[in-house]
């Protein structure tokens, strides 16, 4: 009964700490409920959706003219598949949705293969029985429809070259845009290549000019899918002549790569901010243990054990944690909300919102119960209270702690004097300079983040103008002609030839990258990039699962050919996740006789674009299918670059808003305390002279001058500690290697709103010494 | 004739509790003079510190007015009354209340960093003249927990002076301190009295008192009685010390 009374009491007279912690924990129940039930939500969203469209288990793309009898028959008679379904299609490599080139590769399949689902028109559901398409009709997928805008209606014109000669006439096809679909398997924003469904007349119509085939297999179940790729290869040379071949493993990967990443970091950030919330409750309890000192010593001459009075102290907090937990849960519901909208253009797929309450209720409880073992631990002091000595006057008055006295200056006195309190109570802002320097090597890292995983450095990218594709008359001796060609129109253009495909190494699965000059493509992390046909590159990723070094034999097999390969070097490619490998176009045409199918061409200058397309396909008409403008300006314009970068973005703002929002709280809560400590030295302040503006400032600044030196050891910690955060963070998209480049941007931008977010929430909590009269600060 | 310094009328100020208003001072009328040692004596609670700091611009008063320099100052902005306290005013606090984690040095001239019209060369000048007039100068990179009740004391009433204030207020600077140092303090205070300091102080020592040129008496929030005395001088103390208490005792002190 009487801890209840004390509890009351503790509560109503410290409602500043109560509410900070109420709103620290929300907003950590908040973010980790947010996050864990969105990748739920996303597991959920997938596994049914691969459930209602019985997704294959590997699904290969293929120019009609591999899928012959025997192949199929190889493929069926392996024996881990256990269903077999063509499904012939066509592919368009140019696609103009509202005048702007779609950069992937596309397949149209026909509508019949029901692999999808339509979206109703508020886009909160699936239309349950939808007509077949008409002629001229088109189902887009989702992803689509929000990285190029589209509306139901809107036109599309998909253009297909009439055969494989140079200079062939193209036909146009002009689509109409009947709805969205949910394709599973190949929906996501970040697949490539997508595809889209048209009706059987028109798949019949195209497939005159482009036939392809989509194999779906069904695989038993505990498949190997790397055994049955190697088997497959060895049977049916499936490899060489697949245009590619997606496993559902991968496609779920590429589907939930962003929700991963993002999940990681945001998990990251709430254990930071755990840290931040226990060392502010740790700060809390410890200020008012100091400021109560003389009321528990009098409770303790009346009997109060020291164990009751902790028990009060962890009561009081765990109520304000509870109670910040339930409100964090509640706030999740509308926030998945906007999660899930967003991911939806994301997956493609109508995303489940649901909250999991279960799991993120039991880790609620999980991070209050940590917190009541370090509650306790911070009210140890409370039992080296002795009555006596509270009683015969309390603690010592001296709480400075510094002997580092900075000199007082009559100029900028409000800064001398500001500086003047942190240097000499250094110990009481440990907590708090602490708190900064997390905030802000945080910070930083995600801008470092956002950085290393903005469109442009996420999806390689050469940046060319010009694609160049060629005949099967391209001949490797060639390359030098289209080189001198290039260079007569720019001679300061730089030339990059590729090609590749997947090849078996070790058992393993790689995609094998071609290159002409592999430095115009890649940075080495280690060693260099390839230079001799029989060097290769690997990335750190493929060295682990291979476990080999620079200097080590690498056998490469693609069909029933082998090549050994030295390893020269280390790159990182977010390429198939890492899991590729780099060799020269003379390599990779020894390895299998191909030569490079694609030649980019980037212009010193862009105005020379439509010169190099006449002047290329004019002198070399036998060995050029087609010139394909791919970027008139210098940087580039790809809507998946754009939606990569409002990905970063938002989450840059998320962690900014959530710092920023918890520096507020720490700050306020710490203030608050803080100046309950010094109101009368304030109050003397004022009765010398001083205007409340004035000592405001000079309070504040000392919050501001914190968070500088915090920025500065942020800055310092974010130097060391991102990459290798980072790199944990982002293995699994296959970047490896992190340079920790501090830009002026990355140490400024969190640094000024640490800085300034500390010195206004300072300032504002500190506004009592402008409402309270200097005689009642000096004998309150 | 005497010039007035600081005059307040029909002064009034009252507290709410819970509800209720408690009326400290009501209705006073007071007139300072300038030059004068004037003392405002009074039993426990009669409102003698209210006063003090309702004169000196520390607390608002709720009704009345108190003029100074053609001021009145129950008007005054914030910040008006903030740049009157480090021109005009100083105040010497019972408790000292010297700022903690300055030395005795830093809180005498910081109150006089705040005077824009002179060099902080000057400044440290004078703060050393002061320190070496009350008998510190040997302590004044000494922070205050480092000092006796006596050095913090004679600290604050240099600090007070740093500004040349016109009138200097002190509520009962004595009252923390042992006998020693409040004869220290008091001569300090009579000695720059005599320089021409005006001094308003609230005390219910009458050992105290009798450095005063003029006393004050109050009771319930109101001036009851008031009388004038010669300057002082260690040889008149006893007739003095007579002198007062026999009129404090027809105030029924």
């Amino acid at each position: 009964m009487e801890i209840l009374k004390l509890l009351r009491a503790n509560i109503k007279h410290k409602k500043g700490a109560f509410k900070s912690v109420i709103a620290l924990m929300a907003i950590i129940v908040l973010s980790f409920t947010g996050t864990v039930s969105n990748n739920d939500n996303i597991d959920r969203t997938i596994d049914e959706a691969y459930k209602w469209s019985d997704s294959p288990d590997m699904t290969i793309f293929m120019d009609e003219k591999y899928a012959d009898d025997k192949t199929l028959e190889a493929i069926k008679n392996n024996p881990d598949v256990i269903d077999l379904t063509t499904v012939k299609s066509a592919l368009c490599d140019d696609i103009y949705i509202n005048n702007q080139s779609v950069e992937r590769g596309l397949m149209l399949l026909p509508d019949s293969h029901k692999l999808y689902r339509v979206f109703n028109e508020k886009e909160t559901g699936y239309i349950k029985n939808p007509e077949p398409l008409k002629e001229g009709e088109i189902y887009i997928t989702y992803s689509m429809k929000r990285l190029y805008d589209i509306e139901a209606g809107s036109e599309i014109i998909i253009d297909i070259p009439k055969d494989k000669t140079p200079d062939s006439e193209r036909v146009k096809f002009q689509m109409k845009v009947k709805g969205f679909i949910a394709d599973p398997k190949f929906g996501s924003a970040f697949m490539a290549p997508g595809r889209f469904f048209i009706s059987d007349a028109d798949i019949e119509k195209m497939r005159t000019y482009s036939k392809i085939v989509e194999l779906d297999i069904h695989l038993r179940n505990g498949a190997d899918y790397i055994k049955v790729k190697k088997s497959l290869d060895n049977s049916c040379g499936l490899l060489e002549n697949a245009m590619s071949i997606f496993t559902k493993e991968e496609c779920i990967s590429y589907t939930t790569i962003y929700s991963d990443v993002g999940s990681r970091i945001v998990l990251a950030f709430v254990i930071l901010l755990l840290v931040i919330t226990m060392i502010t409750i740790f700060h809390s309890i410890s200020s008012s243990v100091d400021m109560e000192y003389v009321n528990l010593g009098v409770l303790k001459s009346q009997g109060f054990t020291t164990g009751k009075i902790r028990l009060v102290y962890i009561l009081q907090y765990i109520i304000a944690e509870i109670i910040g937990a339930a409100i964090g849960l509640l706030l999740s519901v509308p926030l998945l909300m906007i999660l899930g909208t967003l991911f939806q253009s994301i997956t493609g797929l109508l995303t489940i919102q649901r909250v999991s309450f279960i799991k993120c209720g039991l880790l609620s409880i999980g991070i209050i119960a940590v917190s009541a073992v370090f509650i306790l631990l911070s009210t140890r002091k409370i039992s080296k209270i002795s009555p006596v000595r509270a009683i015969s006057g309390g603690k010592s008055e001296v709480y400075f702690d510094s002997r580092l006295n900075v000199p007082i200056r009559k100029k900028a006195l409000s800064f001398f004097m500001g500086l003047r309190q942190f240097t000499s109570r250094l110990k009481s802002y440990a907590g708090i300079l602490f708190i900064s320097v997390l905030l802000v090597y945080f910070m930083m890292t995600i801008i470092m983040l956002s950085d290393r995983l903005s469109g442009e450095n996420i999806i390689p990218d050469f940046k060319s103008n010009v694609d160049i594709f060629f005949t099967e008359e391209f001949q490797l001796n060639d390359i030098d002609e289209i080189e001198k060609t290039v260079n007569e129109v720019d001679k300061d253009a730089e030339i990059l030839f590729s090609s590749g495909s997947y090849v078996i190494v070790d058992d393993v699965e790689l995609f094998c990258e071609a290159e002409s000059s592999c430095d115009k493509m890649y940075q080495p992390l280690d060693g260099r990039l390839p230079l001799y046909d029989n060097e290769i590159s690997i990335t750190e990723i493929v060295s682990d699962m291979l476990d080999k070094e620079i200097g080590d034999t690498i056998t490469v097999g693609t069909g029933k050919n082998k090549r050994d390969y030295i390893v020269s070097g280390y790159h990182q490619s977010v390429s198939e996740l890492g899991r590729t490998i780099l060799v020269t176009v003379e390599g990779y045409y020894k390895q299998t006789g191909t030569v490079p199918y694609i030649c980019s061409v980037k212009l010193s200058d862009v105005n020379l674009i439509d010169k190099l397309c006449d002047t290329i396909k004019q002198k070399h008409s036998k060995i050029i299918m087609d010139t394909e403008i791919v970027s008139k300006s210098d940087g580039s314009d790809d809507s998946l670059y754009i939606l990569v970068d409002a990905i970063c973005i938002v989450l840059e703002i998320i962690v900014f808003a959530i710092s920023i929002a918890f520096s507020a709280v720490v700050i306020s809560m710490v203030c608050s305390k803080t100046f309950v400590k010094e109101r009368t030295d304030i109050g003397v302040l004022k009765s010398l002279g001083f205007t409340a503006k004035s000592l405001r400032v000079q309070f504040a600044f000392r919050f501001m001058i914190i968070a500088l030196i915090g920025s500065v050891l942020g800055g310092i910690a974010s130097y060391f500690l991102a990459p290798p955060l980072l790199e944990a963070l982002l293995k699994i998209v296959g970047l490896t290697r992190i340079e920790a480049k501090i830009t002026p941007a990355i140490f400024f931008i969190p640094s000024i709103a640490i800085s300034a977010s500390f010195f206004l929430f300072s300032y504002i909590a500190a506004r009592k010494i402008k409402k309270v009269e200097v005689r009642e600060l000096v004998s309150e | 004739m005497k010039k007035i310094i600081l005059s307040a009328k029909g002064l009034c100020k009252s507290f709410a509790h819970n509800g209720v208003q408690n009326h400290i001072l009501s209705n006073l009328d007071i007139e300072v003079y300038k030059g004068d040692f004037t003392v405002i004596m009074g039993a426990s609670g009669s409102g003698k510190s209210t006063l003090l700091y309702a004169l000196s611009g520390m607390d608002r008063a709720t009704g009345g007015s108190v003029t100074y320099n053609g001021e009145d100052i129950v008007k005054l902005s914030e910040k008006r009354l903030a740049q009157l306290r480090h021109t005009d005013f100083g105040f010497i606090f019972q408790q000292m209340h010297l700022v903690s984690n300055l030395t005795l040095f830093e809180n005498i001239v910081v109150p006089g960093y705040l005077n824009k019209s002179v060099s902080a060369g000057e400044i440290s000048r004078y703060a050393e003249e002061l320190l070496e007039k009350m008998g510190i100068l040997g302590i004044k990179t000494h922070l205050p927990s480092q000092c006796s009740g006596g050095e913090q004391q004679r600290c604050a009433i240099a600090r007070a002076l740093i500004n040349r204030p016109k009138l200097l207020f002190a509520d009962e600077p004595t009252g923390a301190l042992n006998r020693k140092n409040t004869t220290e303090v008091l001569n300090l205070l009579t000695d720059i009295n005599n320089n021409g300091q005006s001094i308003l102080m609230v005390t219910h020592d009458s050992r105290a008192a009798i450095r005063a040129t003029r006393i004050i008496y109050i009771a319930d929030g109101a001036v009851v009685g008031s009388i004038d005395l010669p300057r002082y001088t260690p040889e008149t103390e006893k007739t003095r010390e007579t002198q007062i208490n026999s009129w404090l005792s027809s105030m029924e002190w």
